[in-house]
C-alpha cells in the first residue's frame, strides 16, 4: 500500500514538474471533449500521436526534433500550445524576436515531404496531444 | 433640400472573425501578444520619462534596488464570482453586498511578466484597475518579497492624426438600446425619431438641420427577446414567429432610415449575434427589406471607421459596463478614458469578459487615437471632450438607451460638439 501511495505521488510530481502546462492540461482536455464531434477527424492530431507513439517505441529522436523541442520551451517566443511550430515561429518573426532562421527552414521542408512518421520532425509542439 | 454626403470608410477588418481555426488554443497567446506590444511601447516611454533607471524583469528583481518593471496587472479578488464556487461543499461566507460590483477593501494587484510574478504594494491604486492592463512600474523590491510602487507609468493616448476642417455642418446621429419588442419599447417614440431624422417632420428650419444629418448608428441591443425563449429548451413551433417579431419590425423601421440615409447597425449583448467579443455583424437575411438598400451596414462590435477623415471608435457597452463591475471610477466617461490610456478598448477580455481565442493578435489594442469614441447602452447621456498630452483631442460619448430615456445623440463632425435629440410621447413631460 505505502509503495503504490509513493509511486502515485512521483508520478504526479513528475506530471506537475512544468506548472504552467499542467494547469493548462485540465482545460483542455475539457474544450476536447466539448469539441470531440467536430475534433474527432482533425488530421493533425493523429499525426501528433503518431509520432508520439513512434517516439515511445524508439525512445530516441532526431538531432532536428530536439532543437525543435528547444525552440517549443522557449518562452521568449510566446506559449506553444494551440499553434502548431511553424505558425508559432512565423508569429514570433512577425513580431520581431528573431526566433532561429534555420527552424523555419527545417519546418517548411518537413511540411513539404508531407510524412511525418519516418524520423522527420513533428510539425505539431511538443505537447501536442499529450495533454 | 438636399442631404450632405461623407465620405466613409470601415475599418473593421481587425474584428472580424474568418477563417480562423480552432486548435485548442488557450488565451494565454492574447495575453502574450498583448504585453509584447504594451512593453515596445512602455519600454520607449522609460528612458524620458525615468531615466537613468533600468528595466528588469519579476525575476531579475533585487532587493532595495530602484528599477521599472513591466507586467501585465492580475487584480485578485475575494468578491469576484467563480465557478468552482458552485461546487464547493461550503457555502461562501461572504455575502456579495453590490451585486453589481465585485469590488472589496481587500483586492489586492499582482504583476505578471513571462518570468513571474510578483505582488503589489504601494502608490497603486487596486480600485482603478483591473485584471489585463500592461503597465509599467518604477519601484523596488521589499524585503517582504513584495514590490513597493513609487510610481505608474501607463502607455497614455494613442498618436492621433490632425483632425480634417470641415467648414459645414454635419451630423452623425448615435441611437443605442432600442430594445424593440421589450415592454419599455416605445414605437411612437423611435418612430418620431425616424420621422425627424428623415425630414418628415417640424419646419423648413429642422427639415435643415435634418438634411445635415450623414449617417445614423445603430449601437446595440436593437432587439429584445423574450427570456422564456433563451431557456435552451427546443421552442415550440407555433412560437418560433414570435422570435422573429421584434427582428422584422426592427427591420421594418430602419428600412424606412436607410432609404434616406446611410445607417450602420452593430450588435449588443442582447442581439441575436455571438456572445464573444469582438460581436461578429448581424446577418443580413434577419433584414430582409432593409438589407436591399447599398445604405444599410450590418457592422461588428467594437465597431471602427473613418467619416470625412475623422476616426470613430465604439462598442456597444459591454468593455465599459465590465470595468464597471470590476473597478470603479467617477463617471462612465472615465472608464473610457482610461481604456483609451490603456490602449486597450476590453483589458477585461478574456478575463470576465467573452473573447476569442486569438493567437497571432490582440484587435482590441488601440494602436492610434480617435477622433470620436462612443459607448451604447448607459444608463445617462454624458460626454466630454478629452485633451491628451501631445495635443489629442477625443470625443467621448455615453450613449443611453433609447427605449429608456427617449435620447439619441447628435455629433457635428465640424467641431465635435456633441448634443441630444429628444422623444417624448407624453403631454405632461
Amino acid at each position: 500500500m505505502a509503495s503504490s501511495g509513493v509511486k502515485d505521488f512521483y508520478r504526479q510530481k513528475k506530471k506537475g514538474g512544468i506548472t504552467k502546462t499542467s494547469s493548462c492540461s485540465k482545460k483542455k482536455t475539457q474544450q476536447y471533449t466539448g469539441g470531440a464531434s467536430v475534433g474527432a477527424s482533425n488530421p493533425a492530431q493523429t499525426s501528433a500521436l503518431i509520432s508520439h507513439g513512434s517516439l515511445d517505441l524508439k525512445d530516441d529522436i532526431s538531432e532536428q526534433e530536439e532543437q525543435l523541442r528547444q525552440f517549443d520551451m522557449d518562452m521568449k517566443f510566446g506559449p506553444c500550445i494551440g499553434v502548431n511550430r511553424l505558425q508559432r515561429w512565423e508569429r514570433a518573426s512577425a513580431m520581431g524576436l528573431q526566433p532561429p532562421s534555420h527552424l523555419r527552414d527545417l519546418l517548411a521542408h518537413s511540411a513539404s515531404m508531407n510524412n511525418h512518421n519516418n524520423g522527420s520532425p513533428s510539425p505539431e509542439c511538443l505537447w501536442e496531444g499529450k495533454i | 433640400m438636399e442631404r450632405k454626403q461623407a465620405d466613409y470608410s470601415t475599418l473593421d477588418e481587425r474584428y472580424t472573425i474568418q477563417g480562423e481555426r480552432y486548435q485548442g488554443q488557450q488565451y494565454s497567446h492574447i495575453y502574450f501578444t498583448r504585453l509584447h506590444h504594451m512593453r515596445n511601447i512602455l519600454r520607449a516611454l522609460v528612458p524620458s520619462r525615468k531615466p537613468h533607471l533600468p528595466v528588469t524583469t519579476v525575476l531579475g528583481l533585487e532587493e532595495g534596488k530602484d528599477c521599472v518593471l513591466v507586467g501585465t496587472l492580475y487584480k485578485h479578488m475575494k468578491l469576484k464570482p467563480s465557478i468552482l464556487d458552485e461546487y464547493s461543499k461550503e457555502r461562501s461566507a461572504i455575502p456579495l453586498v453590490k451585486p453589481h460590483n465585485f469590488m472589496h477593501p481587500d483586492d489586492n494587484l499582482i504583476l505578471e511578466d513571462e518570468s513571474g510574478r510578483v505582488a503589489l504594494a504601494g502608490a497603486i491604486s487596486p480600485a482603478a484597475y483591473v485584471t489585463g492592463v500592461v503597465v509599467a512600474l518604477h519601484g523596488k523590491e521589499t524585503s517582504a518579497g513584495n514590490f513597493l510602487v513609487e510610481d505608474v507609468l501607463e502607455a497614455g493616448l494613442p498618436p492621433q492624426t490632425a483632425l480634417p476642417s470641415i467648414n459645414e455642418d454635419k451630423y452623425v446621429v448615435f441611437v443605442s438600446g432600442l430594445s424593440v419588442g421589450s415592454s419599455a419599447f416605445n414605437p411612437l417614440q423611435f418612430q418620431l425619431l425616424i420621422d425627424h431624422i428623415t425630414g418628415h417632420l417640424g419646419d423648413e428650419n429642422e427639415q435643415a438641420i435634418a438634411s445635415n444629418i450623414v449617417r445614423v448608428v445603430v449601437v446595440g441591443n436593437s432587439v429584445h427577446i423574450a427570456p422564456r425563449f433563451l431557456n435552451g429548451q427546443t421552442v415550440a413551433s407555433k412560437d418560433q414567429p414570435r422570435i422573429a417579431e421584434p427582428i422584422i419590425e426592427l427591420d421594418i423601421m430602419l428600412t424606412q432610415l436607410v432609404a434616406s440615409l446611410p445607417v450602420d447597425i452593430m450588435p449588443g449583448c442582447n442581439d441575436p449575434a455571438n456572445f464573444s467579443l469582438p460581436q461578429q455583424p448581424l446577418h443580413r437575411c434577419l433584414f430582409a427589406g432593409a438589407s436591399t438598400y447599398n445604405t444599410f451596414s450590418s457592422c461588428p462590435n467594437p465597431h471602427q471607421f473613418d467619416l470625412d477623415n475623422v476616426k470613430f471608435i465604439g462598442t456597444s457597452g459591454q468593455n465599459i459596463d465590465d470595468l464597471y463591475r470590476y473597478s470603479d471610477a467617477k463617471d462612465r466617461l472615465e472608464f473610457m478614458e482610461r481604456t483609451l490610456t490603456w490602449r486597450h478598448l476590453a483589458p477585461t477580455a478574456p478575463n470576465s469578459l467573452g473573447c476569442y481565442p486569438y493567437t497571432d493578435k490582440d484587435p482590441f489594442l488601440i494602436e492610434s487615437c480617435p477622433h470620436v469614441y462612443f459607448v451604447g447602452n448607459q444608463d445617462r447621456y454624458e460626454t466630454r471632450l478629452l485633451q491628451g498630452s501631445e495635443k489629442q483631442q477625443v470625443r467621448l460619448i455615453s450613449i443611453p438607451r433609447f427605449s429608456d430615456s427617449g435620447i439619441a445623440v447628435m455629433l457635428n463632425l465640424r467641431n465635435l460638439e456633441c448634443s441630444t435629440l429628444s422623444f417624448s410621447t407624453n403631454f405632461d413631460s
